[in-house]
C-alpha cells in the first residue's frame, strides 16, 4: 500500500454475501477515490450495481447519497461501507 | 357495481345465530376504496367509544379490496378492524392466507361478525349458506389443529379458515387470529374472537371475481412476474430475515429490551443461519410468485422436530430482544406462539421485559413460576410464553398487555417500550428518527408498517438523513398514506413496487380491475383514509400525549454499537410531531381540524 491509498473496509451483508462470496474485506483505493469509483469498482469486480434497485449501500452508517457530495464524495482511510439488499418493511 | 367487488356484505349475529346480506355503497367504494379504508367507516358508525373491547357489542369487520382474489399476484390480503384488547382503541390488522379470496368468490366483500356465542362456536360459510357448529369439543385445542379439524369438519380441503388458541380462549390481550398460517397478528384480536365464543370460521367460494378488462390485466401480471422474479429474487432465497444482519450493522437491532441496539451474536441468528441449517421449504400465499415465506425445522439438538414459518419481528423480537442467540429456540418458541395462539411481537417484548426486570431484581422466581429469567436463557423464554398463554404467574399481567401492565405497576413503565399499549416491532427509532415518528402516530399504536415504513428512505432519500429531524413529517406521512391504500386494495405490499403501488402511483391495475379511474386519487383516498382513523382514535381520547415515545428512547442513550450515543429526545421527537400534525391538518393537540374534515369529505362521509 502506498503513503497516497487510503484502505476503506467494505462488508457485504445478507444476499450480498453470495454475490460476492466474502463477508468483508478491505480495499486500497488511490488516494481521492470517491464513491463513484468504488461504484466501478463494484460493477467491475462483482457485477453489483451500486446505487441500484435492489443494492443498498451506507457510507460510515449513512446512505451513500446523504454523504456530503453524495457519489463526489471523498472517501478517508478506514472509512467503512455496507452494501446489502433493498430493505422494504418486515 | 364497479368490477372486482361484490358489492355485498355478510353480516353474522352469533348471539341469535343468524345472517344477513348487506349491499355495499359504491359512492363509499369511490371515496374509500375497500378494506382498511372501508372497515374503518363501519367502526366509526357501529363501535361507539367506551365500548368493551372483549363484551358483546364489539365487532369484527373483516373487509378485502378491489384486487383481493383477481388474477395480479399476491392478492390475498384483506383487513380487520376492531376495538383492540391490547391497546383499547381502534385496530386495524392486515393478512394473507386464502380467506380473503375465498371470501370474495364466496360472493362477499366484507363479513361482520356481532354478538357473542353462548357456547364455544365455530361458522361456515359456503357461497351463500352460512352455518354454525358446536367448537366445544375444541376447546383448547392450538390453532393450528383448530385449522384442521375445521377444515375436516366443513368438508372442503381448498378453503379460507381462521381460527384461535388457547390464549385467545383464555383472552389474552395479545393472542392473534390464525388464518390459514397467516396472521391477524397485532392489537390482540384472538381475544376478540375468544369474547365471542368463536374459535374459527371457514369460507369457501366458487365464484368469479368480475374484471374490466382481463385481457390488460392478464398483461399485468405477466410484467409483474418478470419484475418480481429478478426484483425480489432475495426475498425468495431469504424471506424478511434477511433484515437482520443489516439492521444489526445499522445499529438498529433492539437487543435485550432495547437496552441497547446491536447483537453480538448474530450471525448465530441471521437469514444465512436460517438458510442453510434451518430452511425446510418455501411458502407461497394465494396467487404469490415471490413465496418469500420460509417454512423452517430444527433438525437437530435440544429443539429438534420444532417447526415454524419464521419472519423478520419474530426472530429479531424473540431472539436478539430476549438475548437469545440460537436459531433453533427462535423456531420453537414462534412455534409455541402460533400454536398457543399469541402475537410473536408482543409476546417477544413481553418476555424481554420479563427478562430485564428479572435481571434488575425487580421480580423473583416466585413471580416466574421458577423460571430463571435471564436474558439469553431459551427455557425462560418458552416458559414465559406458556405462562402468558395460560395465564399463570407473572403471565396473567403479561396477559394484560403493556396497556394493563402499566396501570398495574406504573413504576415498570420506564422499562416497557411501547406506544398507545402496542409494542415496539424490531427497529430501534434513535437510530432512525422518522421510525420514532411512525410509531408515535399510527393508526393502531407503535406500527412499522401501519406507521409508514421509512427506513429505506431515511438511507437513500437524499434529503433525509436518518438521524435528521427536518423532512421526517413529510416523508412518514407519506409512507403512512400509500401503505393505507395498499393495505385497502388487497395487495401485499412485498410486490406493490411491481404494479406502481408508490406514494405516486402510476399504472392502470386499478383500471383494469375495477373500470373507474382510481389510480390518480389514490393518494387523497388515502389520506382521506388516514384521519378518518385519527377521527376514530380522537373521538376515542386520544391525544397528542398518547403519540410520545416511551422513556427508553428519549431518556436513555444507546450504550454500544454503531448507534452508540444516540437518543432521540422529546425535544427532538416535538419538533417532528409538530411538522406532521402541520401537514395532516391536525391541531397541536393531534385533533383533526374542521377544516381537514371539510377537505377530505369527512363530514360528509361520517355524517
Amino acid at each position: 500500500m502506498t503513503a497516497q491509498a487510503v484502505t476503506v473496509r467494505i462488508r457485504y451483508l445478507s444476499g450480498l454475501r453470495d454475490a460476492t462470496g466474502i463477508r468483508m474485506e478491505e480495499v486500497a483505493f488511490p488516494a481521492g477515490t470517491c464513491l463513484r469509483g468504488v461504484s466501478q469498482w463494484l460493477a467491475e469486480r462483482y457485477d453489483i450495481i451500486c446505487p441500484g434497485p435492489s443494492v443498498m449501500s451506507t457510507l460510515n452508517g449513512r446512505g451513500w447519497s446523504q454523504a456530503p457530495q453524495a457519489l463526489e464524495t471523498e472517501l478517508h482511510d478506514r472509512d467503512e461501507i455496507a452494501l446489502f439488499p433493498l430493505l422494504s418493511g418486515g | 357495481m364497479l368490477n372486482g367487488y361484490c358489492g355485498r356484505i355478510l353480516r353474522v349475529d352469533l348471539s341469535r345465530r343468524t345472517s344477513k346480506v348487506e349491499l355495499l355503497s359504491e359512492e363509499l367504494i369511490t371515496l374509500l376504496l375497500g378494506g382498511r379504508g372501508i372497515a374503518a367507516k363501519y367502526y366509526w358508525d357501529e363501535i361507539a367509544p367506551g365500548v368493551d373491547e372483549l363484551g358483546e357489542k364489539n365487532k369484527i369487520f373483516f373487509f378485502t379490496g378491489p384486487l383481493t382474489g383477481t388474477p395480479l399476484v399476491s392478492t390475498t390480503k384483506f383487513q380487520l378492524a376492531t376495538k383492540s384488547p391490547e391497546t383499547r382503541m381502534y385496530l386495524c390488522s392486515n393478512c394473507g392466507g386464502d380467506f380473503g379470496p375465498q371470501l370474495k368468490q364466496a360472493g362477499f366483500d366484507g363479513l361482520i361478525i356481532e354478538g357473542r356465542a353462548s357456547e364455544w362456536t365455530y361458522l361456515t360459510i359456503k357461497d351463500g349458506a352460512v352455518s354454525f357448529g358446536d367448537a366445544g369439543p375444541w376447546k383448547g385445542f392450538t390453532s393450528t389443529r383448530t385449522l384442521e379439524v375445521l377444515r375436516e369438519t366443513f368438508g372442503e380441503s381448498k378453503c379460507g379458515a381462521m381460527s384461535i388458541g388457547p390464549a385467545g380462549e383464555n383472552l389474552v390481550r395479545i393472542s392473534y387470529i390464525n388464518v390459514d398460517n397467516r396472521a391477524f397478528g397485532r392489537g390482540g384480536p384472538g381475544a376478540v374472537m375468544g369474547s365471542k365464543k368463536l374459535k374459527g370460521i371457514a369460507v369457501k367460494g366458487t365464484g368469479d371475481i368480475s374484471l374490466a378488462n382481463p385481457e390488460r390485466v392478464a398483461e399485468i401480471r405477466k410484467a409483474a412476474v418478470t419484475d418480481l422474479k429478478q426484483s425480489r429474487a432475495n426475498h425468495t432465497k431469504f424471506g424478511t430475515p434477511q433484515y437482520i444482519e443489516p439492521l444489526n450493522t445499522l445499529g438498529c437491532l433492539p437487543t435485550r429490551n432495547f437496552q441497547t441496539a446491536y447483537f453480538e451474536e448474530c450471525d448465530k441468528v441471521d437469514a444465512h443461519t436460517m438458510v442453510e441449517q434451518y430452511v425446510e421449504k418455501n411458502y407461497a400465499c394465494y396467487r404469490c410468485t415471490v413465496a418469500c415465506g420460509k417454512m423452517c425445522l430444527v433438525r437437530e439438538g435440544p429443539y429438534k422436530g420444532a417447526r415454524a414459518r419464521t419472519e423478520f419481528e419474530t426472530v429479531g423480537l424473540l431472539g436478539p430482544n430476549c438475548g437469545i442467540s440460537d436459531f433453533g429456540a427462535v423456531v420453537k418458541a414462534n412455534q409455541l406462539c402460533d400454536e398457543l395462539g399469541l402475537d410473536t411481537m408482543s409476546a417477544g417484548n413481553a418476555v424481554a421485559l420479563t427478562m430485564e426486570l428479572f435481571e434488575k431484581g425487580l421480580i423473583d422466581k416466585k413471580d416466574s413460576l421458577g423460571i430463571d429469567a435471564h436474558f439469553g436463557n431459551p427455557e425462560a423464554l418458552f416458559g414465559i410464553i406458556e405462562c402468558i398463554a395460560a395465564r399463570k404467574g407473572i403471565g396473567d399481567l403479561l396477559a394484560e398487555g403493556m396497556y394493563g401492565v402499566k396501570k398495574a405497576r406504573p413504576e415498570w413503565k420506564k422499562f416497557i417500550l411501547d406506544v398507545k399499549g402496542m409494542p415496539f416491532a424490531a427497529y430501534d427509532p434513535r437510530g432512525f428518527t422518522g421510525n420514532g415518528l411512525t410509531n408515535g402516530t399510527s393508526s393502531r399504536g407503535a406500527c412499522h408498517n401501519v406507521g409508514g415504513w421509512t427506513i429505506r428512505a431515511e438511507l437513500q432519500s437524499g434529503k433525509v438523513d436518518r438521524y435528521a429531524l427536518g423532512g421526517k413529517g413529510a416523508l412518514v406521512k407519506g409512507a403512512q398514506d400509500s401503505r393505507a391504500y395498499v393495505d385497502s386494495i388487497g395487495m401485499c405490499t412485498v410486490v406493490r413496487g411491481a404494479f406502481g403501488f408508490s406514494e405516486s402511483p402510476s399504472g392502470d391495475v386499478l383500471e383494469a380491475v375495477t373500470g373507474h379511474a382510481f389510480t390518480p386519487k389514490l393518494m387523497e383516498i388515502a389520506e382521506r383514509i388516514y384521519s378518518m382513523e385519527r377521527m376514530i382514535l380522537n373521538r376515542e381520547g386520544i391525544r397528542r400525549k398518547d403519540d410520545l415515545l416511551p422513556d427508553r428512547i428519549t431518556k436513555e442513550t444507546i450504550p454500544s454499537g454503531p448507534t452508540k450515543g444516540r437518543i432521540l429526545t422529546a425535544e427532538m421527537y416535538d419538533v417532528m410531531l409538530d411538522d406532521y400534525y402541520n401537514l395532516r391538518g391536525w391541531d397541536a393537540d393531534g385533533v383533526v381540524t374542521e377544516q381537514t374534515k371539510e377537505r377530505l369529505g369527512l363530514t360528509h362521509i361520517l355524517s
